[in-house]
């Protein structure tokens, strides 16, 4: 009898906050999907300027990945969110994120100079795991530095860089719950509404805890389905 | 051959110009197809070559054999400029490879290199492996460009095997698709460092044969080995490098019965 009441009570709470879970982990989806897509470019980006030949265009990727190592997300967040419109910097803001689109962008920024700085280092080990001789063959054949980039090492290096891919993207996902500080309103930044509304301080954050695992399990096995088709064409 | 005749000291033909560029053109019947000039090479503190000479007329078949340590390797890797060349100079056909303007790329299309171990691209098939510089390089066509594979494939006496993906080969299979592809850009001249040093025993030989018929063909060759049987069988010349230097030079009969350097006479001792 006491189950009963129980799960009378919990489903009477998710249905009455369902709309308001569900409304903010789309937005951690969102939030997470853009930063995660600018992170590969600017992580790309970064590790360019890391193995180039030019030393000052290595230094700035340095300087970028060791501050990124020795930052904590919630601080470099609340960094981006003061420090660029005192620097008179103002982000331009899609459309489809909407009114709270600014305050996104910021949050977006930060998450994206984290993770960034990861995906450089973690592409840059990927393609430093691929055999020397396979870059050196490349080139005896003809090849330019860049072809054989693209064509030899890339593909190669590909398999090592994906399952830390799948890793640093569910790091992404959690770590933008920090973004709820500035008053993004994702996933975590719900509880506060609903713990108040609702006077409960824990169910919440079991749904909220659920939510994360939820997405951070699929994008896991997204990864492994990619780095499966991979691995065939490879043997 | 008249190989002898550019040996070091005994060298007749003086190359276009020690230096930079030259008044005349480059002539493939008397100048060789590859000097190199003082050539030096320092790793950090280490100074692996010290100053080498050695010139190659096309056609050449010459062997080095040496120490480990000794600078062949080296020396093979600055002959396509795998290795920067700090001091002194390459000439590939009257072209300096060290000095003015020189597209490298270009150039290491003359010159295939086999690799000791092999670096064959594993993620694609043999096939692929040895079309991939003929299509994207000297733009065959792909039906062309399966046609020479199959062709080579055939003379490595493996066109069986072109589906197949390199993790799947032996040893001294992988090292004959190696020359393969090599062979598909249509080379110069072939380097090749130590080809059968990761190779088991039982291996050895299938590579030496396709490299006995390569320079059966005329193909110039420049060869880093230890297997001292091949390099008397096949070289036009043998040149014995110790310390960063060549030490002695010549027909490998003479080399291997008469040999004048201490350093020779003990090398030989302890391989032969």
């Amino acid at each position: 009898m006491e189950v009963n009441a129980w799960l009378a009570d919990v489903g009477g709470f998710l249905s009455r906050y369902s709309a308001l879970f569900l409304g903010g982990a789309k937005n951690t989806l969102l939030l997470s999907l853009l930063a995660g897509i600018l992170s590969i470019l600017v992580g790309g980006g970064l590790c360019f300027l890391r193995m180039s030949r030019v030393p000052p265009l290595r230094w700035l990727a340095n300087i970028w990945v060791e501050f990124v190592r020795g930052t904590p997300v919630l601080v470099l967040i609340m960094m981006v969110y003061y420090g660029l419109p005192l620097a008179g910097v103002h982000p331009p803001v899609p459309a489809f994120l909407g009114s709270w689109g600014e305050r996104a962008m910021y949050g977006i920024i930060a998450l994206t100079v984290n993770s960034g700085g990861y995906i450089c280092e973690i592409i840059r080990s990927g393609i430093q795991s691929v055999d020397p001789g396979q870059m050196e063959a490349a080139r005896s054949i003809g090849f330019g530095k860049a072809r054989s980039m693209l064509m030899i090492v890339l593909p190669q290096a590909v398999k090592n860089i994906l399952p830390n891919f799948g890793n640093e993207f569910a790091n992404l996902i959690k770590a933008s719950s920090q973004v709820m500080v500035i008053g993004v309103a994702e996933l975590m930044f719900t509880y506060n509404t609903i713990s108040g509304t609702s006077g409960r301080a824990f169910l919440p954050l079991i749904v909220i805890a659920l939510l994360y695992f939820a997405m951070t399990f699929i994008v896991g096995l997204g990864v492994r389905a990619l780095e499966r088709h991979f691995k065939k064409s490879d043997r | 051959m008249q190989s002898n005749t550019l040996a070091i000291g005994g060298r007749t033909q003086e190359p276009l110009t020690r230096y930079g560029v030259s008044g005349r053109t480059f002539q493939p019947e008397i100048d060789p197809l590859i000097a190199v000039i003082e050539l030096r090479k320092s790793f950090k503190s280490l100074e692996v070559l010290k100053g080498v000479e050695l010139y190659v007329k096309k056609g050449d078949v010459v062997v080095l054999i040496g120490p480990s340590g000794s600078g062949k390797s080296t020396l093979l890797r600055c002959i396509n400029r795998l290795e920067t060349i700090q001091s002194g100079d390459v000439q590939f056909a009257g072209q300096s490879l060290a000095r003015g303007p020189v597209d490298i790329n270009k150039m290491r299309r003359r010159i295939g290199m086999v690799f000791q171990h092999f670096n064959l691209f594993p993620h694609l098939t043999v096939l692929d492996n040895i079309t991939l510089g003929p299509r994207k390089l000297r733009k065959l066509s792909a039906a062309d460009a399966n046609a020479l594979a199959e062709r080579l494939l055939e003379r490595v006496g493996l066109l069986d095997k072109r589906d197949a993906y390199p993790s799947q080969l032996s040893g001294g299979q992988k090292q004959r698709i190696a020359i393969a592809r090599a062979l598909a850009m249509e080379p110069e001249v072939m380097l090749f460092d130590e080809p059968t040093s990761a190779l088991d025993p039982e291996m050895v030989g299938e590579v030496l044969e396709v490299m006995k018929d390569l320079a059966k063909d005329g193909m110039t060759m420049i060869i880093v080995t230890h297997e001292m049987g091949f390099a008397r069988e096949v070289a036009d010349r043998v040149v014995f490098m110790a310390d960063g230097v060549i030490q002695e030079s010549g027909a490998p009969d003479k080399l291997f019965e008469h040999p004048k350097s201490e350093r020779l006479v003990s090398f030989l001792g302890k391989v032969l």
